[in-house]
């Protein structure tokens, strides 16, 4: 019976990287000798302390009796924001800092818990604009301000 | 007087009028950026570096100072306001700041965190021209062993930042190591854990990262609450501090200079955990303990003091050795490598210059500091209105920006998101990320040092033990083990996260 | 809802109006960048540092940066370089080594110099020594062998990085004089000998305007050079040769773009590049560095880069030094 259901997620998170790394070193990676190290061999012993400290956490898990509530995750809040970042990843170059930022704004205001279209659209453009003066114009970042997606128009 | 004539040829340096004008231009425009929410003395420092490109060396590292010291009180600024650390040193702030703001004292809370800074960065101008040197003359002693045992007493260091379990900030180091080797070998050129990705060839962001987590994480901390907004925040009474205000802040402020100074020396998060045990002690020692946690004016002023004391001397070890104690100064030493300086014992000797204007051109930031962001207070604290539903999508777009202006890359932004999502669930499994994050920066150096020490002793690891630097470092290495895995430490350790989250 | 509508338009197009239009001149149209694969202080960032103001210059005005990027005895600078778009804005200046040696020292170099650079021009050539600090008890190539004799596999030389002159340098020696002396790497000839100034290694190689400042300042004694004959500017100084037959490197310094860089852009970077090496005061810094300027065209530096690969794959073959 698992008492501390964090401690032994955390420890098997721990397990899991270790053997993920230590796999990738042991098998993919010239190791070598105490004296002239190959690129894998600190990875390993890393890794081994990795999973050492992981188990170490899983069983410490079997005996506190400590029960931390975990909470809510905002599984809404999390899509939406990963989205808003990897739209503006992907599209920046062509949409351009105008549209870029109005469109990853107005998807990451629809993260939050009430959401009016007035507030979402009024956010977003603020911020394009306010970006735009600021980050193209005074730091001159090399974004252009409306990409070649609209340069059609 | 050989310390008046170096902290001459340095004002002499730093007063000439161009000097001047570049170190206010960075104080200025670290404050404006560094107070955007999501954007912390990291991100700010990335993307104003590309600004100091066409200076001179000089030139460009006093600016490159200003900007260090004004995104740093901007950061200090988002977190007495809006709760959000720019960096982890800053945290700290947060419990005391924060709770000041909501009590409507957010203006005296702001002075005291200048004025407490200006304090520690004047006392702390003044310890590194004494300390720099002698220390530059250790350097050279220092092989591969040594740097090797300092980073180690680094990263243990760095388990004290961390609530919770000693296993788990452990188990974060080692996680943070590896994820740092990612790249390409520094001695074979071998790519490793680039999961076939041509952009990790180069490494992970380190900006990337840390906005990641920091960023990201804290919103969607933020967006699990009922409301998903800020809560109200009570009537702003006045923007200065009380005369009893100013009382309370001395002794605070000295105490807090104190520790900072000593720990910034300190490679690998000194000027990180300077705040942390200086708002501690302060706890323990305050006849106003009661009120710590509930808006304590100490409670801002001495980790901000600390923090500031702190960074100032974490250029010691830069300058003279040529590592950096935390993140920050990292980027400085790549804009340093930038201007074809190598951080280092030479740099003392081959561009004295640059080293005592550098050293003088620190206390001049931290007075323009004080100068420009007094009567800008009130202007911070209209802050406070901006809306919960402007204020988090803006912290994304920042965030994005940022990250994307300074690696030029779509990837970097990828990972802001990958590292965000990760990092909110390891926190949520009470995994603290700040010695991820210092694990993460010193990884490739720790593992570059172990392999050049292993070859120059033949494989023996002994080389540890026999060298006395090496040796002393891995013992005060084990003492901090040591003294931060004892019950009641750990247990005063989270009480003050506690406290903090709450 | 109108109002708000009203507002968003009125701000995008305020803002959108005003963008600036994209400059449509010709190359250079913005920062380039030079990529350093060495730290700063070491031959290779001295010599991009000295060449960029007046290369600048020469291409009307351009912002040239220059990119320190270490590790892998410079393979990790070049193979960045290899890797970015062929427009000419990010180039590489290096010395030989990551170019023709590391192929045949390194198991796994991310490009193929042939395949993956396009030569801009050399720039000049540089003598590799034999330094150790002023107080060692080593003075001769000959003693040398006798200590590592003595002590095997106690002693210690630093070099640039694996795949580096230096490396090679060292290997040869241990190969032809039946010596073991353990090779200690560096990110770039700079740090190694930062390190010999420590005492931390017993020996290092070291490009002549590295370990220049050092023997000036008392620091450091150059006990041989590791080329095929004596140098002319030091004609006192053995050769490691004259001991040891066989233990001979050579170092040159090329600008490099990655290969599909459009001609006209070559050209052009060429031009500026023998620009600045025909400047007097270039010249004379460039002397007091311990460096020959060799100016070339780009097909010149192709052919030598095809000539040096060959030339260093057979040696390091006939040496039996392993890839690492």
């Amino acid at each position: 019976m698992i008492s501390d259901r964090k401690d032994a997620a955390a420890g098997l998170f721990f397990i899991a990287a270790g053997l993920l790394y230590g796999g990738i070193a042991w098998f993919m990676l010239p190791i070598g000798s105490a004296l002239r190290m190959g690129p894998g061999y600190f990875p390993i012993v890393l890794s081994g302390l990795l999973v050492l400290l992981g188990a170490a956490i899983v069983a410490r898990a079997f005996v506190h009796a400590q029960e931390m509530p975990f909470g809510a995750v905002p599984w809404r809040a999390l899509g939406l924001i990963s989205l808003a970042t990897t739209v503006f990843a992907a599209f920046i170059e062509d949409l351009g800092m105008i549209p870029g930022v109005f469109v990853t704004t107005a998807i990451a205001s629809l993260a939050g818990r009430k959401i009016r279209l007035s507030r979402v659209l009024v956010a977003s453009a603020l911020m394009a604009v306010f970006c735009t003066l600021v980050f193209s114009y005074a730091v001159r970042l090399p974004i252009p301000v409306i990409g070649p997606f609209f340069s059609g128009w | 007087m050989e310390l008046f004539e170096h902290l001459g040829l340095g004002f002499g340096v730093a007063f000439l009028p161009l000097n001047l004008f570049y170190c206010f231009i960075g104080v200025l425009l670290g404050t404006v950026v560094g107070v955007l929410p999501g954007l912390g003395p990291l991100a700010t420092i990335a993307m104003l570096l590309p600004l100091t490109f066409g200076l001179d060396p000089v030139q460009s590292l006093i600016m490159l100072a200003g900007i260090y010291y004004g995104s740093q009180y901007g950061g200090s600024t988002t977190a007495i306001l809006v709760n959000l650390p720019g960096e982890s040193a800053s945290a700290v702030t947060t419990i005391d700041g924060y709770q000041m703001a909501l009590k409507g004292r957010a203006g005296p809370a702001l002075a005291a965190a200048a004025l407490g800074s200006f304090f520690a960065g004047t006392v702390a101008t003044v310890l590194v021209a004494l300390v720099a040197r002698p220390l530059t003359s250790i350097a050279l002693s220092f092989g591969p062993a040594e740097y090797f045992s300092l980073m180690v007493v680094g990263l243990i260091s760095s388990i004290a930042l961390a609530s919770g379990s000693l296993l788990k900030a452990l188990a974060m180091i080692c996680f943070g190591l590896l994820v740092g080797l990612t790249g390409t070998d520094i001695y074979t050129g071998a790519p490793r854990f680039t999961f076939g990705q041509f952009e990790l060839l180069d490494g992970i962001s380190f900006v990337a990262l840390a906005v990641g987590i920091y960023g990201i994480g804290e919103i969607l901390r933020n967006l699990e609450g009922k409301e998903g907004s800020a809560p109200v925040i009570a009537k702003v009474k006045s923007l200065w501090p009380s005369v009893d205000d100013l009382k309370r802040m001395i002794a605070p402020a000295v105490r807090g200079t104190a520790i900072g100074s000593l720990l910034g020396v300190l490679p690998g998060g000194g000027a990180l955990l300077s705040s942390f045990v200086a708002y501690n002690l302060e706890k323990k020692t305050s006849k106003n303990s009661a009120e710590f946690g509930k808006g304590a004016i100490e409670g801002v002023t001495a980790p901000e003091a600390a923090n500031n004391a702190g960074a100032q001397t974490s250029f010691v070890p830069m300058l003279a050795l040529g590592i950096p104690s935390n993140v920050v100064m990292a980027l400085m030493i790549g804009a340093m490598i930038m201007q074809g300086i190598q951080p280092g014992p030479n740099v003392v000797v081959s561009n004295p210059e640059i080293f005592w204007g550098l050293i003088a051109s620190m206390w001049i930031g931290n007075a323009m500091l004080v100068v420009l962001n007094l009567p800008l207070i009130g202007l911070w604290v209209s802050l406070l209105r901006v809306p919960y539903w402007i204020m988090f999508p803006a912290i994304i777009a920042f965030s994005c920006i940022g990250v994307y202006s300074v690696s030029n890359s779509a990837f970097a932004v990828y990972t802001v998101t990958i590292a965000g999502v990760i990092g909110y669930f390891l926190i949520k499994l009470d995994c603290e990320p700040a010695p991820f994050v210092l694990g993460f920066v010193l990884g490739p150096m720790l593992e570059e040092h172990l392999r050049r020490a292993m070859l120059i002793s033949g494989g023996d690891l002994s080389i540890f033990v026999t060298r006395p630097i090496s040796a002393a470092l891995l013992i005060v290495a084990v003492a901090v083990l040591f003294v931060v895995s004892r019950p009641n430490i750990a247990k005063r350790r989270q009480e003050v996260f506690v406290e903090e989250e709450s | 809802m109108r109002a708000v509508l009203k507002f968003l338009a009125t701000a995008i197009l305020t803002v959108g109006v005003a963008a600036p239009l994209a400059a449509q001149e010709n190359y250079p149209e913005r920062d380039i960048t030079i990529v350093a694969p060495y730290p700063p202080g070491a031959l290779t960032d001295g010599v991009a540092r000295l060449l960029q103001p007046k290369m600048a210059e020469k291409l009307g005005g351009a912002t040239i940066l220059i990119d320190n990027k270490t590790g892998a005895g410079g393979a990790l600078g070049v193979g960045q370089v290899v890797r970015s778009k062929p427009d000419g804005y990010t180039l590489v200046m290096a010395v030989n080594a990551p170019i023709v040696m590391a192929p045949s020292l390194q198991a796994s170099l991310p490009y193929d110099p042939e395949t993956d650079l396009k030569g801009i021009g050399t720039i000049g050539e540089t003598y590799l020594s034999l330094a150790v600090p002023a107080d060692s008890p080593i003075k001769t190539v000959d003693d040398v062998i006798r200590m590592a004799k003595e002590n095997p596999g106690k002693m210690t030389f630093g070099s640039a990085g694996i795949g580096s002159a230096h490396h090679i340098a060292g290997e040869l020696l241990n190969k032809y004089a039946g010596i073991q002396i353990t090779h200690v790497p560096f990110q770039g000839g700079a740090p190694a000998i930062q390190n010999l100034v420590g005492k931390q290694i017993d020996m290092s190689y070291g490009t002549l305007p590295t370990v220049h400042t050092f023997v000036e300042s008392g620091d450091l004694r150059i006990i041989a050079m590791a080329e095929p004959k004596r140098v002319a500017s030091h004609p006192d100084i053995p050769t490691v040769n004259e001991t040891v037959q066989g233990v001979e490197t050579s170092t040159w310094l090329g600008f490099f773009a990655p290969a599909g860089t459009p001609d006209e852009i070559v050209s052009k970077l060429n031009e500026a590049l023998n620009y600045a090496l025909s400047q007097p005061d270039v010249q004379e810094s460039m002397e007091k560095l311990g460096l020959v300027p060799r100016p070339s065209t780009p097909q010149e530096l192709d052919e030598l880069v095809a000539k040096d690969l060959d030339f260093w794959a057979k040696a390091i073959e006939t040496a039996g030094i392993p890839k690492q």
